[in-house]
Formats: C-alpha cells, structure tokens, sequence
C-alpha cells in the first residue's frame, strides 16, 4: 500500500544537523499490522510525521520517495496533501487530552473532520458521529456527543480519537504509541478495539510503540529502529523467537521475565546516542556486545540473511550466521 | 546546577542585540549620572537673564571657509529699528571655540572637592552662552538641567524597584511559608489594592508627603511611594515559588534537623528565587521611572531644587512654550529612551532567565 | 455558573468595605484639611479658619468621620459635600463619569480592534520585517510616558496648523446643542486622547496576544487537528480561540490602568473629565470628592474584573463546570 524509499528527515540545529530519519526504506502492506518499535529519539515519530506531511519542510530537509496508489506523495502540493489527511491516512497520538480542542465539544469535533472530507449535512454528520462512538463502545454516546473533552477520562478519550480517525474511513491508520499514556487495564482495552475495528474495517495499521509487550499483541510485522535506521525487519513470531540484530536481541533480553528472578536485570550498557551526534560507522557500535573491526568505520547495508527478514549488521555479511 | 543557568543564560542574553545596545546606552547613561557636575557645562540654576527661551545653539564649524574645529559666535545686543526693542543678533567677529575641560563655573563634585573643570564649554569670557539643548524660561541651559536630572529619574526607579522587591519577598515568603489566615489575609489585602489604578493612587499617595519637608527628603518619599504599589505583583509571585519550594525535600530535611524558619528561607528558598527576583526586578524598573515621571509631571514630585526629567517637561506644559519654544521638550526623549532601554534589557534577561513567561511584571 | 455569580458578588461587599477603608486612611494620612489651603492666606483669620472646620464637620475625630461618610454611602447614596465646589460629590461624579466612561471605553475598543489582528498576524509571521516592526513599536508604546506623548501630538498638531488643541471641543461648540459638525469636532479632538490613552495599552496587549499565539500553535492539539485533514483556515480559527480567552481576563485586570491613563491624559490635554477634577481637589484636599472618586474607580475596577471572570466563565468550558 505504501512504499517508503531512502527516506531522509533531518532538521539543522544550533548543536548541529539532527539526522532524525536517516534513509529508511519499508512497505506497509493491505489490511497488516505493522509495528515501528524503538526507544525515545530513534525517530520513529518523525518518521510518521513524515509520512503525514506534518514535517515543515524548510526548515527540516526531507528527501526520498513516499510512493502511495502509484504518486510519490512528496511531489503533492500542499493542498493535495491535506486532501489526503484524515481521508486516506489517520492518526491518532499518544495523547488523549492534548489532541483535542479544549474549548469545543467532541461531537463538534468529530461532525467538523467528517464535513470537511465528505459532503454529508450536519445532522447526517452528527448521527454517524453518534454511531461511531457507540461502535468503540462509548456508553450512552447520544449524551457524551455533547461533552468536553475534559469532561472524559483518558481512556475515553481515546476511544473517541479512534472514533473520529477512523469515522473519516481512512485506508491506512497510524497510531502514535495509543496506549501508552492510558492505564494498563485501559491499555488492554483499547488495544482489542483496535484489533477489532482493524479486522472489520480491514485498514493497514502502522503501529509505533516502544513496549514490546504491546507488539506482540497486535502486530504482524516488525521493524526496528535505532538512532534513525531501520536495523531490524522480521514477523511477529519470527523476531520474538530469533532476534538477529544485537540491538533486538539486548531489547529482548532486558524485559521483565520469570527466569531473572533473583538475578540482576540484563540491560544493553552505554546510552542512547544524541540526534546530532551519532557514532561514525554503525551507529549501535559502541554498545553491541558482538561488535566488529569494520563497525567504527563503516556503516552496514541491509543484509537479508533469510528470505522476509532483513538485518542492517556486518554479522550477517555473507548471510546467516547459524 | 546554577552555572549551567547562567551559563545559559548568557548566551540567550547575547542573541538579542537589541538588549546588548540597551545595556549600553544604559551604562552612558549611569556615567552620567555619575559625572554629571562635570558634563553639563553650566550649574542647572545658574540663570542667563539676557537669554530667555533661545533656541539650541548653533554650532560651527567652518568660519568664512577656514576649518576651525566646533565653535559658537558670540552675540551682541542690537536696537530692532522697528519696534525699538532690543534683539540679539550673530556677531561673527566673536569666536568662541568648544573646548574640552573647559573651565566653567566652579561646583563640588559629589559634594567633596571643588574644581570648575567640565567636560566641554566654551570658557567664562564668552557672551554667549553654549546651550546645546536650549534655554528655558529663565534662561537655564536645558543640556545642564537634563543630565542633572538623570540622577533623580535614573536613581529613584531603581531604589523604588529594590525596595518593592525586597518587600514584596518578604511578604510573599511570609505569606506563603507560613500559610492559613496570615496568607488569606495578605492576598485580599493585595487583591484590593491592586483593583486601585495606579496613577490616581500615586497621586494621592505623593500628597501624603508634608509640602514643608526639604528637597532630598521629599525624593526618598517618593521613592517609598513608588514602591508601595510595586511590592505587591513581586509577593504574589514569591509565594507561589515558596508554596511549591516548601514541599521540596530538602525543606523538610532541613526542618527535620532542627533549623529554625527564619533560616530555612534565607538559606533555601531565597537562592532558588534569585533568577526570578532578578528578571521581575528588570521587568518593574521602567514601570517606576514612568512613575516617577508622572508624579514630578504633575507637581507633586520632585521638588526644587532638585530636578527629574519629568519636572523639567512640567515647564513645558504650555500651548505657547509647545509652540515656540519645543526643544524644551527634549528631556522627554531621555525618558523614553531610558525606559525603552530597560525594556529591551528586561525582556532579553526574561528571555534568557524565564522563557516560560511563569513571572509577571511588578 | 449561576452560583459561581452569585459567590463572587458576596465577596466583593467586604472588598467594598475594605477599598473605602484604604480611601479613607490614604486621605487621612495627608498632612493638613480642606482649610489648611486658608492657612497661609492673611486675609483669612485663624477664627474663620475655625469655623470652616466645624461647619464641614473637620474637628470631628477620624472614626466618626469615617462612620458619617460610609453611612451617607449607604442609606443615602450621599458620597459627601465638595468644600471647593460647595456641591454634593455625588452630582459632581455624575456629571464627569459620562465622558470618562466614554472615553475609557472607546480606548479599550479602538486598541483591542487594532491590537489583537496585530498580535495574530505577528504570531503567524513571526520574525517578519512586519513583525519586527510591531514589536518595535509596541516597545516605543509601553516606553513612553503618556503626558511626553500628549505633549508631542499637541506639538505636531499646533506645527500643522491647527486651532483648537486640547479639550473636546473647540469653543463655538462648548455647551452647543448636538448637530452633526459638532460630532465631527468631537471627533477631531477625539484621535488625540485616544492615541495617548491607547497608545501604550495597545503596545502591551498585542505582544500577550503574539505570545498567546505563538504559545497556541506549538501546542499538541494543532497537529492533531492538522492530522484530520483541516484546512489551515480552520486550524487558524481554532487557534485564534484558545489564545482569545486568557486576554478577557486580562482586560478585566487592564481596567484600572485605562483609568489611570485617562487621568493623566485629561489633566495634560485639559478634557472634561474626572481627571483634572480629580487633581484640582487633591491639591485643595477637597477629600470627599478624593476618597469618593478613588473609591469610585476602585469599585469599577472590580466589577470590570467580575465581567471578565464571568466572560472567560462563559468561553472557557474547563472554567465553567469547575
């Protein structure tokens, strides 16, 4: 569904060029659920961003293709853009509270997304609205309709977000960590709404998260990211089973499981690097417990070891190492 | 931790070129509050009773096309043929140069040596007199009265700007340390006093000053009545930092090892309030000269013999003297350069110190 | 929101109580009485002087005087007796609120209407030449002292050519019926107190407004209405709304200054308002009128702040139903 080739983000700062998104190229495929995972400052955000042409583009340099239904969207005009925004692609952030307007009510919200993007009267607008949130299993939605949006807990509230993004019937959902900021039992609910509605609606997700925990939930397909790059691209079952990239494989490691108990808690040493200074060569180099001579020096290709997974290490040079 | 403040904060401070000019001008202008005997070429009382009202005088600089360096001509009294009355007219044949440490009438310099020594003047045989600025009324140089000036309007501000914030932190760290009905009582009291508008309150408030009391006395009252309207915005602000300081840990380990109240503030919650008392001190100072200025406007100010900028526009308040007499309006210009200096200042200090805009000016 | 009025008008009784306390007290404090004038005057005899201060009840000891005043206020509305105009404060009042309030008022709406599209467009197109020169003139604005800057107008009009400077009107038209060329005489007069008036109010409001702006569109909900495909237009006005409602507060809080501002600008550029009253009795220690007029302003300042608290009520739904 959409092809992402060589994409490049970086924004110039007074402490020099942050290479936020630093040439990563994936596909997201019809009706799959593919999850972007990595910690704060890998990019995964920017990325998305990116994606939605939320990025303004001077100041920040973007470069690479962006190829959906056969246009390169990076060649759009700004307008054509926002045509697609809400209709093809939707969004929903990690926020709740701070992705909606204080001041109006959310039946207003949602009524104004839908009338921009399709020719419907209010009151046709009002009553898909209200059937929308009782889809998402708002309770007494009719009445709610009319609320604030501080009126409703967080994990309301983003169950209203899903119900206004997908109300405008996009055909790709990027969700922005959902979950994260939600309690964990509202963190479970909302991620079987998702599963749900995805396994109705048959939309494309693209997933970002940094809890693993969530990934194994709810994705097909995973991609890895580490200081810009995509180091890691493997199925579900295939990465939790066999992580091949060290950085994965410390990601694994280091989660709470029973086996540690009375141990001291792997974890992978160093930090991680800042956006404008990346290590030379490749970038994880200086923490990975496997690194080589040729590392510091130059960084590595995507290497495909095994047919669907694809690793950007100089381990896997000469294919996979088993 | 503090350093790094600081150390940022400087150079938040630099990016604003417009403060760095602020602060300079602002440094001539505190050199010449301090020198001020010394650059005005005449004393401010001294009176020139056949030069009532001039205009600035001309200077020159070529004579008959010959460079002589700054020079003024000298003036002689001539009979108007036609109204019979006297005039003055430009006599070429009188050269007087503009020299540097001139010598001129003899004042004590901070009240401690004689000397009559100025900056510049064009000596005491001349019989014109080098007004740059103009004369006044009685035939004052209006330069020499303004640059005396500037120590009431460029002094007052600041001292009524330290003493509010000193009071205002007290009272807020007070209010705020100790909380209940001390804190309930003191935040009305500011509430009510703060819907009173400023001016008409200065006003009544500068009335309170005796009329009989002497010149340096009445400037020290006014500078209390400056601040006494001032004190409030800074209080608000202390103590809501000193609500939230007191929860802090370190608080209540301090208390736990038995130190007394009084201390816990000065040693605690004051350091952490520095940067802020620095950024609403800036930020109130304009706010002050603007005041003083006003009062003095109005008369009820600074008296005789001292002057401020804005007892000095008082005399120009007249439709005639507007008309025909305007450069005695320029100490306005001081005023509003000074303030506009301040400001640039203020505002880069809060940039630097403050960019979440968390205080408010005084 | 009903009880929320009603809460707020029964704490302003004891405020009431205590702002004509502080009028009576900063009067008292003045050194001297209404016959202090008469002191140094030799044609006025220490018995006349005495008389004069038992007929206006000023040997009276302080608590009782104040008790007098404030039971006038109450039971008669009788704010006291003018010494200098020998009439009741009250009609003075009356006869000079008019044009006060009229002035004030047109300066507060002129300056907003220019203030706050300033503030917007500077916030949309910050660091602009356009909003660099803004900024400078609103610094000019709060820098200058508004008698400095009556003085300069009257001097650029009288360099002009013009007649009548100062005042409201010029003299064929004092005390003449209305008529249309009267109201354009008024109109001519009027620019001059404006400007000083609003000049420095101006400046102040629309750097809070840029900085409310600025403060607005970096906040998150903005992406998330851009994510929903809103035309920019749109998220402009969603903006410009939030930003909007903390400036009501601040024009309730603004009141007290206009005031003060009219007073000075009256007494320089002579306008037959409370200001030049207001100062003639100061000097004459008219105190009545004094304290009547402080209290006065006092009292409209506060209810000006209890409009602005209910306005913000009204457009803050957060404030409403706290």
């Amino acid at each position: 569904m959409i092809q992402v080739n060589h994409l490049k983000t970086w924004f110039k700062t007074d402490e020099g060029m942050v290479k936020a998104v630093d040439d990563i190229s994936f596909t997201l495929n019809q009706t799959e659920v593919l999850a972007l995972v990595g910690e704060s400052g890998c990019g995964k955000s920017v990325t998305v961003l990116t994606l939605m042409g939320l990025v303004k583009s001077p100041p920040a340099k973007i470069e690479g293709e962006i190829l959906y239904k056969g246009r390169n969207l990076r060649c759009l005009s700004k307008e054509e853009y926002r045509h697609m925004r809400g209709k093809e692609f939707g969004m929903i952030f990690q926020e709740p509270m701070s992705s909606f307007d204080p001041l109006y009510t959310i039946g207003d919200q949602m009524i104004e997304a839908l009338r921009v993007h399709y020719p419907v009267s209010e009151s046709e607008a009002k009553k898909q609205s209200i059937e929308m949130l009782q889809k998402v299993g708002i309770p007494e939605a009719k009445r709610r309709i009319e609320e604030y949006p501080h009126q409703m807990s967080g994990g309301m509230l983003q169950r209203v977000m899903i119900a206004l993004t997908l109300s405008l019937e996009p055909k790709i959902l990027i969700a922005d960590e959902p979950s994260t900021a939600l309690d964990v039992t509202i963190q479970a609910q909302v991620l079987s709404l998702m599963k749900k509605l995805q396994k109705e609606t048959g939309t494309s997700i693209l997933f970002i998260t940094h809890d693993l925990g969530v990934v194994a939930e709810v994705a097909d397909r995973i991609h890895v990211m580490y200081a810009g790059w995509i180091v890691e691209k493997a199925t579900v079952f295939d990465l939790f089973k066999r992580p091949l990239h060290p950085y994965t494989q410390g990601l694994l490691k280091s989660r709470v499981q029973r086996e540690y108990k009375g141990k001291t808690l792997p974890f992978i040493s160093g930090y991680v690097p800042r956006a404008y200074e990346f290590p030379e060569g490749c970038r994880f180099h200086p923490r990975c417990p496997k690194v080589m001579e040729i590392c510091p020096k130059t960084a590595p290709p995507a290497f495909e070891p095994l047919s669907g997974r694809e690793v950007k290490c100089w381990l896997y040079e000469k294919g996979d190492i088993q | 931790m503090a350093t790094q403040t600081t150390l940022r904060a400087k150079k938040a401070f630099f990016k604003h070129k417009l403060a760095f000019i602020g602060l300079i001008i602002l440094g001539l202008l505190y050199l010449m509050v301090i020198f001020a005997d010394f650059i005005a070429p005449y004393n401010y009382t001294a009176t020139h009773r056949d030069f009532l009202n001039v205009p600035p005088t001309q200077i020159h600089w070529f004579h008959e096309g010959t460079f002589m360096g700054p020079f003024i001509y000298g003036v002689k009294r001539v009979r108007d043929p036609v109204t019979f009355g006297w005039k003055q007219e430009v006599d070429p044949s009188k050269i007087y140069p503009i020299r540097l440490f001139a010598k001129g009438q003899t004042y004590k310099f901070w009240g401690l040596w004689e000397t009559d020594i100025h900056l510049f003047g064009v000596g005491p045989d001349a019989t014109a007199p080098l007004f740059l600025f103009g004369g006044d009324r009685l035939g004052r140089d209006v330069f020499s009265r303004t640059v005396i000036g500037s120590r009431v309007s460029m002094t007052a501000g600041l001292l009524g700007t330290f003493i509010a914030v000193f009071l205002g932190a007290i009272i807020g760290s007070v209010s705020g340390y100790f909380g209940g009905w001390i804190d309930v009582g003191i935040q009305r009291f500011i509430e009510v006093l703060r819907s009173f508008p400023r001016i008409p309150l200065w006003l009544a408030l500068a009335m309170i000053l005796p009329p009989q009391w002497p010149s340096t006395s009445v400037y020290f009252g006014i500078v209390i009545v400056l601040s006494f309207i001032g004190w409030m915005g800074v209080a608000r602000v202390i103590r809501g930092m000193v609500l939230s300081l007191r929860e802090k840990e370190y608080v209540l380990a301090a208390k736990v090892t038995g130190q007394s109240d009084m201390k816990i503030i000065v040693k605690h919650l004051v350091p952490n309030t520095a940067t802020y008392l620095v950024v609403v001190s800036t930020l109130s100072i304009p706010g002050m000269i603007l005041g003083e200025s006003a009062i003095s406007f109005l008369g009820l100010g600074i008296k005789e013999p001292m002057t401020s900028w804005g007892l000095l526009l008082s005399q120009a308040q007249s439709l005639t003297v507007i008309q025909n007499y305007p450069w005695q309006m320029i100490p306005g210009i001081f005023i509003v350069v000074a303030v506009m200096c301040f400001n640039f200042v203020g505002d880069a200090l809060r940039d630097a110190f403050d960019p979440y805009r968390t205080v408010e000016k005084v | 929101m009903i009880s929320f009025i009603i809460r707020r008008i029964l704490i302003m009784i004891p405020m009431m109580f205590l702002i004509s306390l502080i009028c009576y007290m900063v009067i008292e404090l003045q050194p001297g009485d209404f016959a202090s004038q008469y002191l140094e005057n030799p044609r006025v005899s220490p018995e006349q002087i005495r008389y004069i201060r038992e007929t206006y009840g000023l040997d009276q000891p302080p608590i009782v005087r104040y008790g007098m005043w404030i039971k006038g206020i109450l039971t008669e509305f009788d704010f006291g007796y003018s010494f200098s105009h020998k009439r009741p404060v009250a009609d003075l009042i009356w006869e000079r609120m008019g044009w006060t309030v009229m002035i004030a008022l047109t300066t507060i709406v002129i300056s907003w209407l220019i203030a706050l599209p300033v503030g917007i467009y500077s916030a949309l197109k910050p660091y602009s030449p356009a909003d660099y020169a803004f900024t400078t003139v609103g610094f000019l604005g709060i820098s200058f002292p508004e008698f400095f800057l009556a003085l300069i107008l009257m001097f650029i009009a009288l360099q002009s050519g013009a007649t009548s400077v100062g005042g409201l009107f010029s003299s064929p038209f004092i005390g003449a019926p209305w008529s249309w060329a009267k109201f354009v005489d008024l109109l001519q007069h009027l620019w001059m107190p404006l400007i000083v008036i609003g000049f420095s109010g101006w400046a102040g409001l629309m750097r809070v407004m840029r900085g409310n702006m600025l403060d607005m569109l970096g906040s998150p909900f903005v992406n998330s209405l851009r994510a929903r495909g809103l035309p920019e237009k749109r998220v402009r006005a969603h903006v410009i709304k939030n930003a909007l409602n903390p400036m009501v507060s601040i024009a309730g809080m603004e009141l007290p200054n206009i005031f003060s501002g009219t007073v000075i600008a009256s007494i320089v550029l002579n306008l037959p308002t409370m200001g030049p009253f207001f100062y003639d009795s100061l000097r004459s220690q008219d105190q009545y009128l004094v304290m009547s007029f402080l209290m006065f302003i006092a009292i409209i300042a506060q209810i000006g702040n209890l409009l602005a608290d209910i306005a913000l009520a009204l457009l803050d739904p957060r404030i409403r139903m706290s």
